[in-house]
């Protein structure tokens, strides 16, 4: 028995597992997949990056590095190729810095800015040397890759050996290109020094090649140090090489690291410039003179330059104070208010106020007090979101630009909906729903759409917001229930968001109802009260059958036991209703009671429907009663049905 | 007795048996109520997405309403003139298909510019563990904030014209046109579109080399949910339906499939009278047998007095 349990669930099990199979879809579970990485393709992607480095394009290597972090590594190697990524970045990073300082300091070369060519030359020989240790680091960290990643064995001229083979020979053509910044760093040393005449980079440059250059001294005044922005300022020095004088000679002058004059000394070696202070809202100018010798001068004369005269500008700050709505509505306008004015709070006039939101530009000129109004019409299609709302002034002539900023959520009105709906529907019917739509913005336009169980109708709001909307719902396949009614608002103002209204309603099948209800009453009402019935009569039945069988000691025919063992008013009603329907030709129904029959008998009956009335009585008591008929009433049944039999014929 | 204790045993079983194909989950790929790895529970969860049987269900307003359409089978013509109606008055399609029948759909629907090559796009270096589970790495400007969309045995597509490409393969990408998961000469090397729109009518038509991005297992990787919830949002949908009617299905979904159209017809006002008339014969035939049998004895006793 045991054994075939268990071979039925041995069966079930495959048939089951079959039941749950599905057809075959090209696709896994990634969490179930296993971790796999091609070294081959790592050292193709690191060679794309050398290759880039080589060519010293560090932009694009850079670039590519950067993508380098979104690769997949498994999480064991992602240490060794991070620290790998970190020291390809860095000596992209070197390199690239050494590159530009180099051509930085060449320039400055050309130019004879000899102050800064100093510095970035240091800054080129420091890079440089970072550079060289990068590179003893990042070959040691390939070796270390390499092994993790299965380079070395692999065998001799398989793919993964040539590329790590390739990937070596460009670390290679990147260390010459190291050489070669170096070589370049000793060249532009080498021939600054013999303009400023000493040695710029001494552990590099070697002295004895330094020629001896003429000292030089530049010194530079200006007629005010305090002057309003755009105004004129007049600004005069000597120029001189061991206490004389170098005529005609060309100064420039250079405020912050810009030429914005030009100008030859005379005959004493003064030289005067009057130049005009540029429209830079900045508290300080730095201004200095600068000497660089050119045609014959070269070789003879040392570049030099002033000190430093810093000139104060004076402006006027202006602030930009505005007061607008913190939300704004796609397809509205914007309003802001405002006010220019310098920071004692006097309006400025005549100032160009620009305001920007959304892709939206609209401009306004400040009057008399410095006030101004703005107005922008947010784009219709506007998506929802944060927004910067920006609001400048234009400088003007001493007046600086001023600059407003802030944060405007541009979201859509929340529309409210007042829905009346009936709360039942008779099928089939024709739901008529009633309502108004209002917003705090206009709502002029928009549809109303209702949907209850996969039945939808749209109809359009009037103008004034209210709504009717009908919908026929056929004769459904339910009896009743309760389903969701829903109301939606498409506003066709795009300044106006969706809302929905839900309720349940609940629709009513009659049809379906009613049959139900007929059949349920039949098995609610009906099969109780039968039972009652065949329960009684049952119990009546069976003490007598016991009697009898222990007395006679013989079964006799079970029909006649029933009927010689019934309650002796019983047997005394079923004797008289034996007798009545041989006299009415009536029978009782299956479903009909006593007093049914005796009602539908007693017109055939005359007179005796009066015995049969109390007979009937008596047998009900018998019946139904819980103390049962009295003696008396037992005799009186008995003589009423043999009064009945008596008189039957 | 025996009949009696067959037939009562039989019933329960079949009770048994369809309450558990009735309750227990599909098991089947993309079925939104399927809540393992490979059903798209979670997406039906974050984009309310709406199963339907049959394309003749879609809504007749069409605006801001999107189809997914995953065709792992034919089809049929009929269908194909209502997707280029639903197209034309502006609704989005989204046809996502890696080996299935979306390239055939294209060319029915007329559209020559957006190919599926229905090849395998493989990725060593951009990919989640795997290179057959490659990484989209480059994406339209559209899509603010999305940088990676993880695939899954995916396919790409073949883009021309008027067709704008939305989502990119890396450079390293190939198509595995051997199946060897090693790439050769001649296999064609990316990056590849994965993801393209092209307007039809009023409507786009947005094509995906990958159904499986919605999966459970896969929605949550990388930044597939921001992908589709930002290809959703660009193209104004508020409605997504999909159709199942094109779905691989098992045998459980078959069985469940049977169980509900039981149901349907269960439900209609007609069987409804029939199953309870059945049931109130069978719950009283015992009493109208015993009262037959009572009046039976009843009668023949008086009889026989």
């Amino acid at each position: 028995m045991e054994a075939n349990r268990l071979l039925v669930v041995l069966l079930l099990i495959p048939l089951i597992g079959q039941g749950l199979e599905s057809p075959y879809i090209p696709h896994e579970n990634p969490s179930e997949v296993g971790e796999t990485l091609s070294p081959l393709w790592l050292l193709h992607w690191y060679g794309y990056i050398l290759q880039l480095m080589a060519m010293e394009n560090y932009s694009e290597a850079l670039k590519l590095l950067e993508e380098g972090g979104r690769l997949y590594i498994p999480s064991d190697l992602r240490y060794l190729f991070e620290r790998f990524n970190e020291l390809l970045l860095r000596l992209d990073e070197e390199l690239n810095e050494t590159d530009a300082l180099l051509t930085e300091a060449y320039n400055l070369m050309e130019t004879y800015r000899l102050g800064k060519l100093r510095e970035k030359l240091e800054e080129a020989s420091i890079s440089l040397g970072r550079a060289n240790i990068t590179l003893i680091e990042l070959m040691e960290a390939l070796d270390e890759l390499s092994r993790r990643i299965g380079v070395y064995s692999a065998p001799p001229g398989s793919e993964v050996r040539i590329y790590y083979e390739r990937l070596r020979g460009l670390i290679d053509e990147i260390r010459e290109i190291w050489r070669r910044y170096l070589e370049l760093l000793k060249e532009v040393a080498g021939e600054s020094s013999l303009l400023v005449g000493e040695a710029i980079l001494p552990e590099i440059i070697e002295e004895e090649t330094l020629p001896t250059l003429r000292s030089t001294s530049l010194s530079l005044y200006l007629n005010q140090t305090h002057v309003f922005v755009g105004r004129f300022v007049e600004a005069y020095g000597l120029l001189e090489s061991e206490g004389n004088p170098l005529p005609n000679r060309t100064i420039q002058i250079l405020l912050e690291d810009r030429i914005i004059s030009r100008s030859e000394t005379n005959s004493s070696g003064w030289f005067s410039i009057r130049f005009r202070v540029p429209y830079i809202y900045v508290d300080k100018l730095r201004c200095r003179a600068v000497f660089i010798p050119i045609g014959e001068d070269v070789g003879i004369y040392s570049a030099n330059e002033s000190d430093v005269v810093e000139i104060t500008l004076i402006f006027y700050r202006v602030s930009v104070d505005v007061s607008h709505s913190n939300e704004g509505y796609p397809g509205r306008l914007f309003n802001i208010t405002g006010r220019v004015s310098t920071e004692e709070g006097v309006g400025v006039s005549s100032l160009d106020v620009a305001a920007y939101l959304a892709g939206v530009k609209s401009t306004a000129r400040s009057g008399d007090d410095g006030r101004f109004n703005l107005s922008l019409r947010i784009p219709e299609d506007t998506a929802v979101g944060s927004y910067i709302l920006t609001i400048e002034s234009q400088p003007s002539d001493v007046y600086a630009p001023g600059k407003y900023s802030a944060s405007i959520d541009v979201t859509r009105a929340k529309l409210s909906l007042e829905v009346e709906a009936p709360r039942y529907l008779i099928l089939p019917g024709v739901l008529r729903i009633e309502g108004r739509a209002f917003s705090k913005l206009a709502l002029r336009r928009g549809l109303i759409h209702l949907h209850l169980k996969g039945y939808e109708n749209s109809t359009e709001i009037r103008s004034d917001g209210s709504f009717t909307c009908n919908l026929r719902i056929p004769l459904l396949n339910i009896i009743l229930g309760f389903y969701r009614l829903e109301v939606e608002v498409e506003p066709l103002e795009p300044w106006n968001s969706r809302a929905s209204w839900r309720s349940s309603i609940l629709l009513v099948n009659p049809l379906n109802l009613s049959l139900t209800l007929t059949f349920s009453m039949a098995l609610i009402y009906l099969t109780p009260k039968r039972l009652r019935i065949r329960r009684r009569i049952g119990r009546e039945f069976k003490a007598p059958t016991g009697a009898i069988e222990e007395g006679e000691g013989e079964v006799p025919p079970p029909k006649m036991v029933i009927e010689e063992t019934l309650d002796p008013v019983l047997m005394a009603y079923l004797k008289a209703l034996e007798a009545v329907i041989e006299a009415t030709g009536l029978t009782p129904h299956p479903s009909e009671t006593m007093r049914e029959f005796w009602m539908r008998s007693a017109p055939y009956l005359d007179a005796r429907s009066e015995v049969f009335l109390e007979l009937t009585r008596i047998a009900e008591v018998a019946l139904y009663s819980r103390t049962g008929p009295s003696e008396d009433e037992v005799k009186r049944a008995v003589e009423l049905a043999d009064f009945l039999m008596g008189e039957a014929p | 007795m025996r009949v009696r204790t067959i037939t009562i045993l039989v019933f329960a079983n079949l009770l048994f048996v369809s309450s558990l194909i009735w309750f227990y989950p599909s098991t089947s790929d993309f079925r939104c109520d399927n809540p393992f790895w490979n059903g798209l529970s979670e997406a039906r969860a974050s984009f309310n997405i709406l199963e339907i049987s049959s394309i003749t269900e879609l809504p007749e307003e069409v605006e801001g309403v999107a189809l997914l359409l995953i065709p792992y089978t034919p089809i049929e013509d009929w269908e194909i003139g209502l997707l280029s109606s639903f197209l034309k008055r502006g609704g989005v399609l989204i046809v996502m298909d890696d080996y299935g029948y979306g390239g055939d759909l294209l060319r029915r629907l007329g559209i020559r510019d957006l190919l599926f090559t229905h090849e395998l796009l493989v990725d060593p270096l951009f990919c989640y563990k795997n290179p057959k589970l490659p990484r989209a790495i480059r994406l339209s400007h559209e899509f603010t904030g999305v940088k990676d969309l993880a695939l899954n045995h995916a396919s790409t597509l073949e883009a021309s014209g008027t067709v704008e490409v939305l989502a990119w393969s890396s450079s390293f990408s190939y198509l595995d046109q051997d199946g060897d998961l090693e790439h050769d000469d001649g296999e064609p090397m990316g990056g590849f579109a994965v993801a393209a729109r092209l307007r039809v009518g009023e409507g786009w038509l947005i094509a995906v080399s990958d159904p499986s991005i919605l999966i459970n297992s896969m929605i949550d990787l990388y930044d597939n949910k921001s992908f589709f919830e930002r290809l959703l949002e660009i193209h104004g949908v508020e409605k997504v339906f999909l159709d199942v009617s094109h779905l691989p299905t098992s045998r459980l979904d078959r069985a469940k499939s049977w169980l509900r159209e039981a149901y349907v017809l269960a439900s209609s006002p007609g069987f409804s009278i029939l199953i309870i008339t059945l049931m109130l014969i069978v719950s009283l035939s015992p009493i109208w047998f015993e009262e037959l049998r009572g009046l039976g004895g009843a009668e023949g006793g008086l009889r026989n007095r």
